[in-house]
């Protein structure tokens, strides 16, 4: 019998709260700390290997030991303990916060999905595509067996009834396939997705209204990031079908923002949104220099944009890191709300990306600063 | 260093030996004019090529550069996931053109770069290590492409003047002064038998009187 079993559905009760938060946090103190990280980074892939099978991530090293290589090993390990806890989260989580746990992991399903969507259209073997499957989602992997079994898009689609996304599927695919169909479908689920996360924040969880000014600057910090890549790749000239409304900058917004070619105009842009402080403190985490301001980051910022270049990597994480320090404060201060189950995803998500980068580091040879820096700690 | 050795030293022998002269010269003169011309191509060809290696070695070391991040950062799976959405296939196409003579590979391909927009994958999805990835992997098989072309014909050139050389050394130092050489010796052969002939007659004609 699971925990959600003893609540009413919809009715989420301060002790339940006080209960979930309680061991998340407590599963939270067992992530992998950046001393261990420090140390990670020095070992063997062999002794990395055996650090983690002695952690959190024993029983599915020990299941796959015999069945992927070194660094598969790994990488399917960590994968596959990452869907084992987000479906343990899910069955402890009570009423309204199993829901937004729920809406939380869609972005798996989505995932899972356009890859089964893509498997059938183009004929890739199913055995290739359930390799590649991550089951973190409400889609369980008996339920994604079922739907690779299935020979026909429209199939899928069927039995897909009950999902969330079912209706923006059915009404995107109907007759002949044409290109680019599901590219612009995954766009249209995951901007449901965005959308969904927003509504229920605002539907009366504890927590929901300090979350919603996270989730709005995280959307625009995606779509920043997407403008710059429409414009390193791409000669589209409306860009709104790729930006994700529900941030602080509308869609049009960041249309204008797409053309703009003056310097002073572009910081000003990226200054008001509050993405500039963000980036400065990003650039002199990765500098590890304090004396970074918003000139070095305008600059930097600019010479990409100027450039048509996508900006680097490792500014990128470490912007992922500020939000997630930011995030972390936010839990902090409302201890018994979403926001630690929230902090605690993200965690995770990025304990299981850190390990990943080490490993992968590791397996390329790269020095341990290169893979220091491209860590979320 | 005879060419012709059992050749009888008639006049119409001459003349054909005079006539292969003629063709062997006008062949080593075409041939040497072609050689000139292969080597003038190779020498326009040859610095193309080494800019168009060295651009493929630099945009090789941009994606093993790229490699390293793109899986630290997606990991195996979902770099796979992206690779099966990509719907653009690039296509390649084999052609030939004649360069004085010599029928050299013409390669080219369609569709090798493509808008992030058309590739297949979502962009809310992915992440941009994976568009850079993806542009230096096209940029990688752009510069494949035209290397292979070009080095293709470059290696076609210089075997086909290889061989040309190997002609116009024979003709030039073999078969035109040996055929000079024969058309010299059946000369003085009939020259003698004229010169016989002359006396014979003045014999028989001193004999007569």
């Amino acid at each position: 019998m699971t925990f959600n079993h003893f609540f009413n559905p919809y009715l989420v009760t301060p002790s339940s709260y006080r209960y979930l938060c309680t061991r998340i946090v407590l599963r939270k103190k067992s992530l992998i700390t950046s001393d261990q990280y420090n140390r990670l980074l020095n070992m063997e892939l062999s002794e990395f290997i055996r650090f983690i099978g002695e952690s959190g991530y024993h029983e599915e090293v020990h299941t796959l030991l015999h069945s992927y290589p070194e660094i598969e090993l790994i990488e399917q390990a960590l994968t596959k303990n990452l869907a084992k806890t987000y479906r343990n989260i899910l069955s402890i989580a009570p009423g309204g916060l199993h829901d937004l746990a729920e809406r939380y992991f869609t972005r798996y399903d989505i995932e899972n999905v356009m890859l089964i969507l893509r498997g059938c259209q183009f004929q890739i073997p199913a055995d290739k595509i359930r390799a590649v499957l991550i089951p973190a989602g409400i889609l369980d992997p008996i339920k994604l067996d079922q739907l690779l079994a299935l020979r026909s898009v429209t199939e899928i689609i069927s039995h897909l009834s009950s999902w969330t996304g079912h209706d923006i599927l059915s009404s995107r695919i109907s007759g002949e396939y044409k290109r680019g169909t599901f590219a612009s479908l995954e766009n249209d689920l995951y901007i449901a997705y965005y959308s969904n996360l927003l509504t229920d924040a605002k539907s009366g969880y504890q927590g929901g209204d300090v979350i919603i000014p996270h989730l709005r600057f995280e959307i625009d910090i995606q779509n920043i990031r997407n403008i710059f890549r429409l414009r390193a790749g791409s000669n589209v000239r409306d860009i709104t079908p790729y930006m994700i409304p529900g941030g602080y900058r509308t869609p049009n917004d960041f249309q204008r923002l797409y053309g703009v070619t003056d310097r002073e105009e572009f910081v000003n842009e990226l200054s008001n949104a509050g993405i500039l402080a963000l980036l400065t403190k990003a650039l002199g985490t990765l500098r590890c220099d304090k004396s970074v301001c918003d000139t070095d980051a305008a600059e930097f910022i600019w010479s990409r944009w100027a450039a048509h270049k996508t900006p680097l990597n490792t500014i990128v994480i470490a912007v992922n890191t500020m939000l997630l320090h930011h995030l972390d404060g936010l839990a902090r201060r409302h201890q018994f709300s979403v926001l630690p189950i929230i902090s605690y995803l993200e965690r995770k998500k990025y304990e299981v990306m850190n390990l990943r980068a080490i490993a992968r580091g590791k397996q390329f040879g790269v020095s341990p600063d290169f893979i220091r820096q491209h860590l979320v700690i | 260093m005879p060419y012709l050795r059992d050749v009888r030293p008639t006049k119409s022998e001459l003349l054909v030996l005079k006539t292969r002269l003629k063709i062997a010269i006008k062949s080593h003169k075409t041939l040497q004019m072609k050689l000139d011309g292969l080597i003038m191509e190779v020498t326009r060809l040859t610095p193309k090529v080494k800019a168009e290696y060295e651009l493929l070695i630099a945009r090789h070391r941009r994606v093993r550069h790229l490699l390293a991040p793109a899986y630290m950062i997606e990991g195996m799976l979902n770099l796979t996931i992206a690779a099966y959405s990509v719907e653009s296939k690039t296509e390649i196409e084999l052609s030939e053109k004649n360069l004085f003579g010599v029928r050299v590979p013409v390669i080219t391909g369609d569709n090798v770069r493509t808008d992030l927009t058309l590739r297949g994958y979502g962009l809310l999805g992915t992440s941009m290590v994976i568009d850079d990835l993806a542009d230096a992997y096209e940029g990688l098989v752009e510069a494949i492409i035209a290397y292979a072309g070009n080095a293709a014909a470059l290696s076609h050139l210089l075997s086909e003047i290889e061989r040309i050389n190997r002609r116009v050394k024979a003709l030039e130092h073999v078969v035109i002064p040996s055929l000079k050489q024969s058309i010299k010796t059946i000369s003085a052969a009939r020259e003698e038998l004229e010169r016989e002939e002359q006396t014979r007659l003045f014999h028989v004609k001193k004999r007569r009187r």
